[in-house]
């Protein structure tokens, strides 16, 4: 399943989600909002997205992942709008027979969804100011 | 598309500056800017992205 969601995202439900019974491992990403960027405290963070095409290219990278590396499924959701610290923007899971397979489909996936799919994080720091982040 | 983004940015000025580190959207694919338009498609202006954790 591949995803762009306003609702709070559950580790367990991506989980089960991508579980089979020939499936000897599951590895998650679960991607954190954090309290700071380069050590400044930040507030909390709001994301937007083209979701459309986010989900389209979120089901692409799934399926160059599916491709690349001997793994069984894979799920990609990432929440929008605005989130908290601590709160989960992002949660991969990905199931395998074995699991090298799944911690390296795992990381490689990551990578892509940074790279390729077309959502927007702003930070709202603490002392008021805010950024949008250019990874670029 | 590289016509069409010639009058966006003669129309809008301020966009300017940011072109260089924008991506092309069609049809909810990344193009290069040689791509031909066919009359009525949307043409997506897309900046850095920053998803993820």
């Amino acid at each position: 399943m591949f995803r762009v969601t306003t609702e709070p995202l559950s580790v367990q439900q991506v989980n089960d989600l991508v579980k089979r019974p020939t499936d000897g491992a599951v590895v998650i990403f679960d991607g954190i909002v954090r309290n700071n960027f380069d050590g400044r405290p930040v507030h909390y963070l709001e994301y937007e997205a083209y979701a459309a095409m986010a989900e389209k290219k979120l089901a692409e990278i799934g399926a160059e992942v599916q491709q690349k590396f001997a793994i069984g499924e894979i799920a990609m959701i990432h929440r929008i709008g605005r989130l908290d610290i601590g709160e989960s923007s992002i949660v991969i899971a990905v199931a395998a027979p074995h699991r090298h397979a799944a911690f390296e489909a795992c990381a490689y996936a990551m990578d892509r969804v940074k790279a390729e799919v077309p959502v927007w994080k702003k930070e709202f720091f603490a002392d008021g100011a805010d950024h949008w982040v250019n990874q670029n | 598309v590289t016509q069409a983004l010639a009058t966006l940015v003669c129309q809008y000025p301020m966009l300017e500056p940011y072109m260089a580190n924008t991506r092309l959207s069609l049809h909810m694919d990344f193009v290069d800017p040689e791509t031909t338009l066919a009359e009525g498609d949307e043409l997506v202006l897309i900046p850095p992205v920053s998803g993820g954790a």
